[in-house]
């Protein structure tokens, strides 16, 4: 057995013994047409991670799995970080996974101080955490992205970056860079009934054009909770959260009816903030909606990048895309999507 | 010539504007219209004359300084790490095939650069190990 071979079979070692110590806590769902179980030592990190996962269809515990998640942290196990020796040391940098291959993806996600292992082949996962007290506020509202995203792109599926909002006729992928205006649009439509999949990562399938729901959650900034009051309650931010942090909402938990498991793309939708006269939607080039996906989509999280790339091109490639300003009348761009969907990805 | 690593850098021509990611330091270009035709011959590895017979079939009214021109938008790619150039290598006679949709009118070629992932990338080397086997965190910024 090689030396790293070693060093992650030690990994899922430590993952066994933790849960073998405890009272093991289980959540097992569908999404992308994968079953997947998480397994925790205990029910801190289930408890952290579980109610992003809410919404999706659960199945019963003898149900065949494709994927299992084994999770301790350290802090409420007692279980340590195991000797990893040479792959901790090779993990200088959080945003690149130092092992990445066809079966095995390992990396070290330093701000966070946890670990997440994929072993494609035997279906098996390990995410170990310091202590799940001290997990930045981001882990919350969409926990395991890394390893869903490896998971994913190794089926064909991207988890993007990015909002998807829809009807049962279809739904549209909002997306671009932080501040234009994603969580906005996803929860004005969410707000005015549309069904909501998710406002800052959501799976996509390029060759079915069709996009999955991962996370029940939304973030808010301030702005968010004056113009949408009573859409749902904020959770209270943590001593330990940043200053400037984003408040996470819960629509799988306050609006359950809302939630969108999966629809077909009609349409891509590149908000941007203009505060001109009106709301307006114009056709933008598919140079412009791959700018707006793929680059983002590529660095947020830690993976094979130019999977990320030939992905998001295959997602742009043959659908109709749009630049949404957003400016004046607000409340029109529920009415503005909700045509768009009825009318196969063509707003009039 | 002038040589792009695919190692390096990623490069897709959509509706005749080139998008160009660098994976190393996560900054993205568009290229477009005649800056779009340049990067997709520059990258597949035309010499500077075919460069500048496939600025002439396709687009209208180009001028006759076009290039230095032309050269400046490659410098430009070369100084933003895109590309670096090969003098001793005569380059490629043969137009690269790249989708161009309609010819258009001469633009003068332009790099539109993005850094606003560049944060995404900001390395965090791995601290001491504690006796619970994980690193220390990670110092708070100053």
């Amino acid at each position: 057995m090689s030396t790293t071979a070693t060093q992650l079979a030690r990994l899922v070692d430590s993952a066994e013994s933790a849960i073998a110590r405890s009272v093991p806590h289980t959540r097992t769902f569908t999404v992308g047409g994968s079953t997947i179980r998480l397994v925790s030592a205990g029910p801190s990190l289930m408890r952290c991670f579980e109610t992003a996962f809410t919404h999706l269809p659960t199945v019963t515990e003898e149900a065949p799995v494709d994927l299992t998640v084994l999770m301790w942290d350290t802090a409420s196990s007692g279980e340590p970080l195991p000797d990893l020796g040479g792959l901790l040391e090779r993990a200088m940098d959080g945003t690149a996974p130092v092992l990445h291959d066809a079966e095995h993806s390992f990396v070290y996600h330093a701000y966070e101080r946890a670990v997440t292992y994929l072993d494609a082949g035997r279906g098996l996962a390990v995410y170990a955490a310091a202590d799940v007290s001290t997990l930045p506020p981001w882990d919350r509202p969409a926990p395991l992205r890394t390893l869903l995203t490896w998971w994913f792109a190794r089926r064909g599926l991207l988890l993007a970056h990015g909002a998807a909002v829809g009807t049962d006729r279809g739904a549209v992928f909002i997306t671009g860079a932080g501040g234009s205006g994603k969580s906005t649009t996803a929860l004005a439509c969410l707000a005015d009934g549309l069904g909501y999949l998710g406002d800052d990562y959501v799976l996509l399938d390029p060759e079915r054009q069709e996009v999955w729901s991962v996370y029940g959650s939304a973030k808010l900034v301030p702005a968010h909770l004056e113009r949408f009051p009573g859409l749902m309650t904020p959770e209270p931010t943590r001593p330990t959260d940043p200053p400037d942090t984003k408040r996470v909402g819960w629509p799988a938990l306050e609006r359950p009816d809302s939630m969108l498991l999966s629809a077909p793309i009609r349409a891509l939708v590149c908000p941007t903030v203009t505060r001109g006269p009106e709301c307006r939607l114009l056709p933008t080039p598919m140079s412009r909606s791959f700018m707006a996906i793929a680059p983002f989509t590529m660095f947020q999280i830690p993976g094979d990048r130019k999977v990320a790339f030939d992905l998001s091109l295959r997602i742009v490639r043959g659908l109709h895309a749009y630049r949404l300003e957003l400016g004046n009348g607000m409340d029109r761009v529920p009415d503005m999507i909700r045509v768009l969907i009825e009318n196969g990805g063509v707003p009039t | 010539m002038w040589r792009v690593d695919p190692a390096q850098v990623m490069s897709e021509v959509l509706d005749g504007e080139a998008v160009i990611i660098d994976l190393a330091t996560g900054r993205y270009h568009a290229a477009a219209g005649v800056a779009a035709t340049v990067w997709g011959a520059a990258a597949g590895g035309a010499s500077l004359t075919t460069i500048m017979s496939a600025v002439a079939v396709r687009h209208r009214n180009v001028p006759a300084d076009a290039e230095s021109a032309v050269l400046a938008f490659l410098a430009q790619a070369v100084a933003a790490g895109l590309a670096t150039e090969d003098p001793s290598s005569p380059g490629s006679g043969d137009l690269p095939s790249f989708p161009v949709e309609t010819v258009t009118e001469w633009d003068v070629p332009v790099l539109e650069s993005h850094d606003d992932l560049a944060d995404l990338l900001l390395l965090d080397p791995v601290h001491d190990v504690t006796e619970s086997g994980w690193p220390h965190a990670a110092p708070p910024e100053s």
